[in-house]
């Protein structure tokens, strides 16, 4: 049963509107796919010089008169970071829920299972050239306070996305999980790669681009002017019908030269429309992570 | 003059203003733009800039295209048409009385690109002229053809105007165009409106003026106002050359059936004329080709030559390729292809001796290669009396009059009258009185005596060998010929060296003749059909005394030569001019040297029909199948060869078939006679006039005659297409207002060059923007 963006719209708060889409996605996931010291015996391995003789099976060696090496599933404490631009391009909403609303509603419903997994969550909220940050927290209290601050929100300003990387990049520590919100919408050429930079140093970025349908089919068929959103100007008054084909094929480029370069970079990348049902995106982005998990031996 | 555009309907003129709407839209569009926050504003920004120039450019183009569809949709209706001088001409105060001349001369015949003659423009103009005019206006349609009727008075029924104008078509002939604006003249002084108007539709061609400094308005009434419809073909497209002349001469030494025609070409253009082509046909068969280029203006002349199978009458053409005016590319002509001739030779004194044998010299001359001449020999009329009619001359060669019965001299005078030809030569058997007795009613003039300049040696020669005692002497003494008339047909090959080869000849002894005066005196019964005239001398003596008289008997000719034609009187048959004349001679008293076509004509031209002993023309088939009669000749001669029937005025150019009567046997055709038949024609329509038997039996009714078919050709005045400069043409209109319109391509009427209507091509604008704005839309 997938939830779309209209019946979440219907719900009175962020709490309700979270734990819909928590509710909507399988629970119990989130292992570490860090095999590594813990009580959970994973498999069984042949020995090759090199690896700890702690771990050596003697029974096993006693059963087969060979060397087997123990292999356990580490179970560790997750410290994640929810960042979310707050712009006003973020607030753009052609239907019920803006894309901020989106946006929000998808990194409760990440900080709600994440705590409910014992995992230490955090948010950075990046609004009119400024960041709001709470750092990693455990325990529903904290995730209250997480809900509340993300309940609040609404799009205002201009946010650069090097603004950004760099903000996050003074408030991680080590090996933290980076769950960054934004449409990516930056004037500045190649703005994301100081975002990408970070999953360089360790950090395990994941990037959900969030974006309007109108945006990506650009329905208009009247003559408009075409303001902006972050900043007071004029605008630009034409005819769709003129831009049209040249605007998607920009929009189209753009897309997909995001994805690549997030792949390229070894860092999770999801797009999220307006249309989208936000427990599939989750559980897309769930399966996602699992599969890249085997290789890089962590789950969520 | 400036030209300017006027409209037949200028009201409609107001809707123009619908051009203004796509401005009007495109403001109230840009106030009407509904703002809308857009999150990637920035990806429109690139989008706008990179394609921004096109759409702009796009958006003019499409504004244009608008624009100009809803200007020229109304534009189009209000029918404008091009006028030079300022207002309608049509709009005047007050009734005015029009002529509307029409030129329908040949040039009109001239055909633009598109296949549009100049006559179908000039009378588009001129129905869209009368169309135009106010209804308070009478008007009278003239044609420019000075044959056709004038109109009585003027007319308010516009449909019979527009009927009459339908009617008018173009001619063949050349027609001045100073007579058709002194018969507009004419017909506006009958109007008592004081406001008048001439409007003349014609191509303007320079050779349509005769004027020689006199303003064409002295033939009308003062203030008349001209209006001038130009009909004339664009100057690029006005290419014409023509065949202007072509000499047709036959070819002696290649036979009697070979002919040179000499085409003349000329480019009336002012563009060179390249790779052009001439063609000779005879009838439906290309005979020969010659090529030409010629320079603008210049003039190109090329001969063809061409040897028909057989005798006979012959049509054809010469033709050069096709051009703006097709009537003057083709020249025809009518041709007589001479027959073979039949001569019966009787010797009066034979001898076993060739050369004392009284035929043995004309038998040879007539015998000769080339000469084209069937002779034979007899020694006594009696055994050929019944083959007389198979043979068109007959030669008496010092025939004693006494050998010869009556019935066989009345079996001659039959043959001669008939039309036949007699050749009459003396000699030692020939007695003054007998012969005079016997054949006087035949022979032009009666013998007297026997003049001997010189006593004949016993079994002459003397001269050329020299035996005798004293050649010089005896050669000084002989008589020489001195006045020889080389503008007769038998004569007329000696016309180069003045009778050179004849006046060599010496005569040793001749006939004298008797005056006319006297023999008329004599009071002897001659027959109605004997020559009183005494004959025309061909050539006589130094002394003065006939040597050649030729006259006619009946519908026959007779040729007398007063002394022998062998050796014992003469020394001529071993000179050089024997042979040429003897053949000459036969060939004139059988008639084959004469070509009884008329000689061509050109279109409303008077065209005679000669009549022979054998034809007499009374009707013609025109080439476009009319039959038409012939008048008769008036009798200015009491020469029967020159009476005949004429058409006063040939209407169009082709070949003109004769139907008449064939009378008499002097046109015996030999075998060969029907394979000169015309194409198309069969032979019972040629005379036969064989079948006549011996009497002179009359065939009365019109039959094909195609020795009289006549060639007319177009006036070649018409063929300079070239337009009157408009300041001479001004000029020769006085002071007189003048206003020009045209459907074609006048001097600074640009817009119209096409040679469509300015509403057509508004309507064609319209269309084309509405095609281009569908085309950018969908893009």
């Amino acid at each position: 049963m997938s939830i779309d963006t209209s019946l979440l719209a219907g719900l009175p708060s962020l709490k309700l509107r979270a734990e819909a889409v928590v509710q909507g996605i399988l629970s119990g996931i989130h292992k570490s796919s860090c095999q590594g010291q813990s009580v959970e015996f994973a498999e069984h391995k042949e020995y090759t010089p090199g690896d700890d003789l702690r771990h050596l099976d003697w029974k096993a060696f006693g059963k087969f008169d060979r060397y087997y090496v123990k292999r356990f599933e580490q179970e560790t404490e997750l410290r994640a970071i929810l960042a979310v631009d707050a712009s006003g391009s973020m607030a753009y909403a052609s239907g019920a829920m803006s894309k901020l609303d989106i946006a929000a509603t998808l990194a409760a419903a990440l900080a709600w299972i994440l705590i409910r997994q014992q995992d230490a969550v955090g948010l950075a909220v990046f609004r009119d050239g400024s960041m709001r940050f709470v750092p990693p927290g455990t325990g529903p209290s904290h995730l209250r306070l997480l809900l509340e601050s993300l309940d609040s929100l609404t799009g205002q300003g201009a946010v650069s996305l090097e603004q950004m990387a760099s903000s996050l990049a003074g408030r991680a520590r080590n090996r933290e999980a980076l769950f960054v919100f934004s449409d990516f919408f930056d004037e500045a050429e190649n703005a994301v790669r100081p975002l990408l930079a970070l999953h360089a140093c360790r950090h395990e970025l994941s990037l959900f681009q969030v974006l309007d349908t109108d945006e990506i089919s650009f329905p208009f068929d009247a003559p408009a002017r075409f303001l902006p959103m972050e900043a007071p100007g004029e605008g630009l008054a034409v005819h769709p019908r003129d831009l049209r084909d040249s605007y998607l094929g920009l929009m189209a480029g753009f897309i997909e030269g995001l994805r690549r370069q997030a792949l390229e970079a070894g860092c999770g990348y999801m797009k999220v429309t307006s249309s989208d049902s936000l427990d599939l995106v989750l559980r897309a982005f769930a399966d996602q992570r699992n599969r890249a998990g085997r290789t890089s031996g962590r789950r969520i | 003059m400036p030209g300017s555009l006027s409209f037949a309907s200028p009201g409609l003129l107001a809707l123009c203003a619908c051009a203004l709407l796509p401005l009007i839209v495109h403001l109230l569009g840009r106030r009407a733009r509904r703002p809308i926050p857009f999150a990637a504003l920035a990806f429109l920004m690139r989008s706008q800039a990179r394609t921004s120039r096109a759409l702009r450019l796009r958006k003019i183009l499409i504004f244009c295209a608008r624009t100009l569809l809803l200007a020229a949709i109304p534009l189009a209706l209000a029918q404008p048409f091009l006028t030079e001088g300022g207002k309608n001409p049509a709009a005047q105060s007050g009734p005015t009385a029009t002529v509307i001349a029409v030129d329908t001369s040949l040039s009109m015949r001239a055909v633009d690109a598109r296949g549009e003659d100049s006559a179908a423009a000039a009378q588009k103009l001129a129905l869209r002229y009368l169309q135009s005019l106010p209804s308070g206006d009478p008007a009278a349609v003239l044609s420019c053809d000075p044959d056709s009727t004038a109109p009585e008075s003027f007319s308010f029924d516009r449909a019979a105007s527009e009927e009459a104008l339908r009617s008018l078509s173009p001619g063949w002939k050349h027609q001045s165009l100073d007579d058709c604006l002194a018969r507009a003249g004419s017909l506006l002084e009958k109007s008592a409106l004081p406001a008048k108007r001439v409007v003349l539709a014609s191509d303007f061609a320079q050779t349509a003026f005769h004027t020689s400094g006199e303003a064409l308005s002295a033939g009308v009434p003062p203030d008349t106002e001209w209006v001038l419809l130009d009909a004339a073909l664009p100057a690029v497209e006005a290419v014409n050359a023509a065949v202007t002349s072509l000499a047709v001469t036959p070819i002696p030494s290649h036979g009697g059936r070979a002919f040179r025609f000499s085409a003349t070409i000329r480019n009336f253009s002012d563009v060179p004329v390249r790779d052009g082509t001439l063609s000779l046909r005879i009838g439906q068969e290309t005979a020969a080709k010659s090529f030409f280029d010629l320079e603008p203006g210049g003039t190109a002349v090329r001969t063809l030559t061409h040897r028909f199978a057989a005798p006979g009458d012959y049509s054809g053409q010469v033709s050069i390729g096709p051009d703006a005016l097709e009537a003057d590319n083709t020249f025809f002509f009518t041709l007589g292809v001479p027959r073979k001739p039949t001569v019966l030779i009787v010797n009066g004194s034979p001898s076993a001796d060739r050369l004392q044998d009284e035929a043995f010299f004309v038998q040879a001359a007539l015998d000769a290669p080339m000469g084209g001449i069937q002779a034979s020999q007899c020694d006594s009329l009696s055994t050929r009396l019944d083959d007389l009619k198979n043979f068109d001359a007959l030669f008496l060669l010092n025939l004693s009059a006494a050998g010869v019965t009556d019935e066989e001299a009345e079996a001659v005078r039959e043959f001669v009258r008939g039309g036949g030809g007699l050749f009459l030569s003396l000699g030692d058997r020939i007695d003054a009185d007998a012969f005079n007795a016997r054949w006087g009613s035949l022979s032009p003039r009666q013998l007297r005596l026997v003049k001997t300049s010189v006593p004949p040696q016993p079994h002459a020669a003397p001269a050329s060998s020299g035996s005798s005692g004293n050649p010089g002497k005896r050669s000084r003494q002989a008589a020489r010929l001195a006045h020889i008339d080389v503008s007769h047909p038998a004569l007329d090959v000696f016309a180069r060296e003045d009778g050179e080869g004849l006046r060599t000849a010496r005569f040793f002894r001749y006939f004298l003749t008797e005056n006319v005066q006297s023999a008329n005196t004599q009071g002897s019964a001659a027959p109605e059909d004997a020559d009183s005239t005494g004959g025309r001398i061909l050539a006589a003596f130094e002394d003065g005394a006939p040597a050649f008289i030729a006259g006619n008997f009946g519908k026959g000719r007779v040729l007398l030569f007063t002394s022998s034609v062998d050796r014992s009187w003469t020394d001529f048959p071993i000179r050089t001019g024997f042979l040429p004349l003897m053949q000459r001679v036969a060939a004139f008293l059988a008639r084959s040297l004469e070509d009884l076509h008329p000689a061509p004509v050109r279109t409303g031209e008077a065209l005679t029909f000669p009549a022979s002993a054998a034809m007499q023309a009374r009707e013609v088939i025109l080439p476009d199948g009319t039959k038409m009669p012939l008048a008769p000749t008036p009798a200015a001669s009491q020469d029967a060869d020159k009476a005949g029937s004429r058409l006063e005025d040939a209407p169009m150019p082709g070949i003109y078939l004769a139907l008449g009567e064939a009378i008499g046997q002097a046109v015996a055709l030999d075998d060969g006679r029907d394979e000169g038949l015309l194409p198309g024609q069969q032979s019972g329509q040629r005379p036969n006039v064989n079948d006549s038997g011996a009497g002179a039996a009359k065939h009365a009714a019109a039959m094909r005659l195609p020795g009289l078919d006549a060639a007319v050709n177009v006036d070649v005045r018409e063929s300079d297409l070239r337009k009157m400069p408009a300041d001479a043409l001004q000029r020769l209109l006085g002071d007189g207002k003048v206003t020009r319109l045209s459907s074609r391509n006048s001097r600074g009427m640009s817009s119209d060059v096409s040679g469509l209507p300015p509403s057509a091509i508004l309507l064609l604008i319209a269309f084309l923007c509405f095609a281009a704005e569908c085309l950018l839309m969908k893009r």
